[in-house]
């Protein structure tokens, strides 16, 4: 491994452990310290604090736990919606194979975000609300690519073989053609969960997310954008760590498809099997 | 005398370091102006990497450590890559297996012609095309005038192999290397093939260095036989010697392992005797149509149908073995599917065991699959590579609720395992752990694993290397005497349907043109097809048995 992916796995640990350390309460995000307003990092305070005297710290380390939580179940549904709606569109055909590729086409024909920006408007503002939106436009890609792979391990002799023994249909889904599409689908997991921070920050931006008093990197950069002369780093802090955050998901994420894809190349040409010897 | 191709003692290597594999090991032989040299061997013998080592086109994991190559005397190891360049295509043209991905599918025929022809022969423009027609031409491909023009894809497998040797034959090469031109090929195709490179060898006087697995090929192209068995040449012969009298054990163990009459009346198997036909048939099919529509506009209206096969009727008895045979896109495949019910049969009656398949509901359909199995050609794509090979045979105990529990299940895997030969240690592996033929030995105990009465072999074998094959049909012939197992054996090999079948249908544009007892068929066969196709197996001239 090379330094960035290095670099990548610390930031990601530390995404995840301060994600998960903000429902300890180390230190009140909001706890207002009205002589300390918009003063700019120093010694003693590390980012700094905001126009309402709140620790900017403290309040990245809580916009972490929002980003996590939406990001990841957001991804959670969507992977597992997708995946059951696109395996089951490929080897039942049919009336349902029609119409769930008609609605993957129509979901796929908005721009993601403006449609979730949409339904998180009509839902109203909310961390739920926000997930829901989120998971409604991320399911199309998953269905998307399961439906792909699927047709193309459907027709392999095994599955056929498995249908000739009588196995029952559930048992050949599990069995047989899950765990052979299963690498490209983590993969797009791993990059979803990037696009999903990103997204859960675009609408807590719009103020379409979390709600006040409560934290996230989104609304701490709307929060900032006032004071962007005089306080930049009530915009830069919660910026930075968006940037950081999905980068170093990026990379991951690539490094893991050349694994899988590597994998996949030997599983598809065979190692050198053993020779048969004379008889 | 000086020979055309020398190559002497030629070592080629593959890995580096510690591990070190000698693919090719110590080689020497020769090609003379006109002659035609057959290597001969199966899978993994080294003859292909020899080959590319003659061209100097080895992949980046191998490098030539020893021997040199003369051709015209001159050693092709001191060129610089710029001077063989040159050689390749000029001086040695190359055809390989696969013609379908040898050709570029966005050239025409001509402009893949005429790139060797600017490169070689600095031709360009309107003396470039006609002397590309002329080549499409002298390789037999009809309407050259037009068909210059069209892309691989408007071209059959044959004809993109006769542009291949079109290409070859561009830079006027002394000598050609045919690496298995003919194995992707229908037996009828690879006849004309053939016959086309002698043609073209008699007019141009090139040598040919011709690789092949096939004795039968060897036995029509060869002037000299050289066998390669793990990278040696173990026996070099002139043919009419070598078919006479091979010397060594590996090449007598070639000639033993090919099926045909000889060897079923060697090996003594019952297959010799004719089974007793009375009684109710196992299973009768009548009638069975297969169509495919054919959509077309914008609503996609059926404009036709392909028929896969078409009105087939086919008896089947307990014990016996029926060979259905036929060229790709025969329909043959399609027919075995639609038997078991795997995709959708339009018209037919089906009756297996006094029932119609065709009419069963799901549910019954799923408890009479125990009865009837397949196994399929491809030993790679057969088995999940996710699952251990005890999960892969208890999957159909599971689905038929074979075996009183799991101990029981794993008692009927050992011994599933050891009936076709392998060891019931092995279930706790993986199927990349094995080999092509072992592959097939436990697909074939996944089948077993439900008790069947039927096994439809769909080309079981036409995947591995003739000693496995050998050991395959064996091992087949073996479990239906034991067994009393009734096979449908899907196969385009001739020899095969001669050593193991008892009853031969010929199938060809999805209707059965002929069908009988195997000694009827092939040794008087009714049919024109079936003389054309018989006529095209390329026969091994084997001297043997009067030793």
């Amino acid at each position: 491994m090379n330094k960035p992916v290095y670099l990548a796995v610390f930031i990601t640990a530390l995404w995840l452990v301060l994600g998960l350390m903000a429902g300890l309460e180390l230190s009140d995000p909001d706890r207002i310290d009205l002589g300390r307003i918009l003063e700019p990092p120093a010694s003693g305070s590390l980012l700094g604090y905001d126009d309402l005297g709140r620790s900017i710290a403290a309040r990245l380390v809580a916009g972490a736990r929002t980003s996590l939580v939406v990001a990841l179940t957001v991804v959670m549904i969507s992977a597992l919606v997708g995946t059951v709606v696109g395996i089951t569109s490929a080897w039942f055909g049919g009336w349902w194979g029609r119409i769930s590729v008609m609605l993957i086409d129509i979901f796929m024909a908005f721009p993601g975000l403006l449609l979730a920006i949409a339904l998180a408007g009509i839902l109203g503002p909310g961390v739920s609300n926000a997930i829901i939106a989120l998971a409604v436009v991320g399911w199309v890609g998953f269905a998307r690519l399961a439906r792909a792979q699927t047709l193309s391990v459907r027709e392999r002799d095994h599955v056929l073989a498995a249908r000739a023994m009588g196995t029952r249909t559930p048992v050949i889904l599990v069995k047989h053609i899950l765990p052979l599409i299963l690498a490209p689908l983590i993969v797009q997991a791993t990059f979803d969960i990037a696009g999903a921070v990103i997204a859960e920050a675009t609408l807590s931006f719009l103020g379409l997310g979390v709600q006040p008093p409560a934290a996230s990197w989104g609304s701490m950069i709307r929060d900032g954008v006032r004071y962007m002369l005089s306080a930049p780093h009530m915009v830069v802090a919660p910026g930075a760590a968006i940037f950081l955050v999905v980068l170093s998901i990026n990379i991951l994420g690539d490094r893991l498809r050349d694994r899988l894809d590597v994998r996949m190349l030997n599983g598809r040409r065979e190692p050198a099997a053993p020779r048969e010897t004379l008889a | 005398m000086t020979h055309l191709l020398e190559v002497n003692n030629l070592t080629t290597q593959f890995g580096s370091g510690e591990r070190v594999e000698a693919v090719v090991d110590n080689v020497s032989f020769s090609v003379g102006q006109g002659e035609t040299v057959v290597l001969l061997g199966e899978s993994g013998s080294g003859k292909s990497i020899t080959a590319l080592s003659i061209m100097r086109l080895l992949p980046q994991a191998a490098r030539i450590s020893g021997g040199d190559i003369l051709l015209g005397g001159d050693s092709l190891f001191t060129l610089s890559e710029r001077a063989m360049r040159h050689v390749r295509g000029g001086r040695i043209g190359m055809i390989f297996q696969e013609p379908q991905s040898s050709l570029n599918p966005v050239l025409t025929a001509g402009q893949q012609i005429g790139e060797a022809l600017q490169q070689h022969k600095g031709l360009k423009g309107r003396d470039q095309l006609l002397r590309a027609v002329e080549l499409m031409d002298a390789v037999g491909i009809p309407e050259p005038d037009r068909r210059v023009h069209e892309y691989p894809h408007q071209f059959s497998g044959g004809m993109k192999q006769r542009i291949m040797i079109a290409m070859a034959l561009a830079g006027e090469p002394d000598l050609l290397i045919a690496d298995e031109p003919t194995t992707a090929l229908d037996v009828t195709i690879q006849a004309q093939v053939l016959e086309l490179l002698r043609d073209l060898q008699k007019k141009t006087g090139m040598g040919i260095l011709f690789i092949t697995h096939d004795l039968g090929v060897a036995s029509v192209m060869a002037d000299r036989v050289a066998v390669m068995y793990k990278g040696q040449i173990v026996e070099q012969q002139g043919s009419d010697a070598f078919f006479k009298s091979p010397e060594h054990e590996y090449s007598i163990h070639l000639f033993n392992s090919l099926p045909n009459r000889d060897k079923r009346i060697r090996d003594e198997k019952t297959a010799a005797t004719m089974p007793d036909r009375s009684g109710k048939p196992l299973l009768s099919v009548d009638n069975m149509k297969v169509y495919y529509p054919i959509r077309k506009g914008l609503f996609k209206r059926v404009v036709g149908h392909v028929q896969a096969v078409d009105d087939v009727s086919i008896e089947l008895y307990a014990g016996e073995t029926v060979a259905i045979v036929g060229e790709s896109g025969s329909g043959k495949t399609t027919m075995g599917k639609g038997i078991l019910q795997l995709l959708e049969v339009t018209d037919g009656n089906i009756v297996f065991n006094g029932e119609d398949l065709n009419r069963l509901d799901a549910a019954t359909l799923r408890k009479r699959r125990s009865d009837m199995q397949i196994v399929f050609q491809d030993p790679y794509s057969s088995m999940n590579p996710r699952m251990m090979i005890a999960d892969i045979i208890e999957e159909g105990m599971l689905a038929q609720g074979i075996g009183s529990g799991s101990s029981d299940r794993q008692n009927r895997i050992d011994k599933l395992l050891t009936d076709v030969g392998m060891k019931p240690e092995h279930k706790l592996r993986y199927p990349h752990e094995f080999s092509g033929g072992q592959r097939q030995r436990i697909c074939i105990a996944r089948a077993l694993a439900v008790e069947p009465k039927l096994v439809i072999c769909d080309e079981p074998t036409s995947a591995l290397d003739v000693s496995v094959q050998a050991q395959i049909l064996d091992l087949l012939n073996d479990l239906q005497q034991r067994l009393g197992l009734a096979y449908l054996f899907i196969t385009h090999n001739i020899g095969v349907v001669e050593y193991l079948a008892h009853y031969v249908a010929v199938m060809y544009q999805g209707r059965i043109v002929e069908q009988g007892a195997v000694e009827d068929v092939l040794y008087a066969p009714a049919h024109s097809y079936t003389r054309k196709l018989l006529s095209a197996v390329p026969m091994v001239r084997t001297g043997t048995e009067d030793k």
